[in-house]
């Protein structure tokens, strides 16, 4: 009998053992269950922080770079706007120069001319030294010369007779005719001519005393 | 006067005008009787007295000149008070009148008469040979 309740007990025990078992068995799966998911949560949570931080980051990044990228174009821009500044101011001093260069140019050609007048011009003081006198009209009235050549000079002279000048020298091949323009005499303007090869200066005064005294 | 030469005296006429800068506003080529031969300038009338006044003129003063000097007149030239000049010489058996514009540029006028004219006494009796360079000259200048 005792053996039967031995082993009753023992069955009984036995029994509430391995519900004891089971309980602890299933109280540690719901913990660990529990731990598990409450660190999926606090996994996904952090997943989800660091995607916005990553988010913020980014957009903090985006803003610096289109911030940089605003000053560097306010700096091209500035660039440019100096870069235009210094071409105008280069191409105002490129016609400066010019300009300058221009000025030195004629100033140099007329110390030129005026060495070359002083070396080699041949001053025409008598009226023999001339070769023909012609009025404005074409009419040669001392000397001789080409009619043809003093009738079309006398046209070219009308065409430059506002431009007051004193002399003009036509080249042709391999001399010089040499134009002076004298003065005038009754109303009608006087010039003379003289063929060489050589640059010459007429001394009007002269001329024209020596020719009054011969036409009167 | 024939044909051929009407034409020439045409051509005469175009080459004078042509080369005168403006310096001539009318040209006539008239016969010794006074009539006009060929013309430049309109109206054509003035042309007419121009020719009527032009080759009297020029016989009246060779005629003239004739008794003073055994010699031939080369031109006339007439100076009006407005400052132009009709300028008359032979030409031929004909004359030429040339009427100029203000202030003429008379070198040029008288060149280019010269040009055409009939060759003066002096250059008759000078060579032919000397005559025919004086044409070539003529003939290639301009």
């Amino acid at each position: 009998m005792v053996k039967v309740i031995f082993i009753q007990e023992t069955i009984n025990l036995t029994f509430d053992l391995y519900l004891v078992l089971s309980v602890l068995n299933l109280t540690a799966t719901l913990v660990l269950v529990i731990v598990v998911v409450r660190a999926l949560k606090g996994e996904r949570n952090s997943r989800a922080n660091a995607t916005d931080r990553l988010r913020v980051f980014e957009n903090s990044i985006i803003n610096k770079v289109e911030m940089l990228r605003n000053s560097i174009e306010g700096f091209k821009n500035s660039s440019v706007n100096v870069l235009s500044a210094i071409e105008i101011k280069l191409k105002e001093i490129d016609r400066i120069a010019l300009n300058l260069h221009e000025r030195l140019e004629r100033k140099l050609s007329r110390i030129e001319l005026a060495l070359v007048d002083v070396t080699t011009v041949k001053s025409i003081d008598r009226l023999e030294d001339v070769d023909c006198i012609f009025r404005e009209d074409g009419l040669i009235i001392y000397g001789s010369y080409d009619k043809k050549f003093v009738a079309h000079i006398v046209q070219a002279l009308r065409a430059l007779e506002s431009l007051d000048f004193n002399k003009v020298e036509v080249t042709m091949n391999d001399f010089t005719v040499a134009i002076g323009m004298l003065g005038q005499i009754r109303g009608k303007s006087i010039y003379c001519l003289r063929k060489g090869s050589s640059p010459v200066k007429f001394n009007s005064k002269g001329i024209l005393k020596e020719l009054g005294d011969i036409i009167g | 006067m024939t044909s051929l030469a009407k034409k020439n005296y045409g051509d005469i006429i175009k080459r004078i005008v042509n080369r005168s800068f403006g310096q001539i506003e009318r040209c006539v080529i008239a016969s010794e009787n006074g009539l006009p031969l060929a013309t430049y300038g309109n109206p054509d009338e003035i042309n007419e007295i121009i020719a009527a006044i032009a080759a009297p003129l020029f016989a009246a003063t060779q005629d003239v000149i004739n008794n003073l000097e055994k010699t031939r007149v080369v031109k006339i030239d007439v100076e009006f008070t407005n400052s132009k000049h009709l300028i008359i010489a032979p030409l031929f058996n004909d004359v030429i009148a040339v009427l100029s514009s203000r202030n003429p540029n008379l070198g040029l006028i008288y060149y280019l008469i010269e040009e055409i004219a009939e060759p003066k006494p002096e250059e008759n009796r000078s060579s032919s040979k000397t005559s025919k360079k004086s044409e070539t000259d003529h003939d290639t200048s301009l």
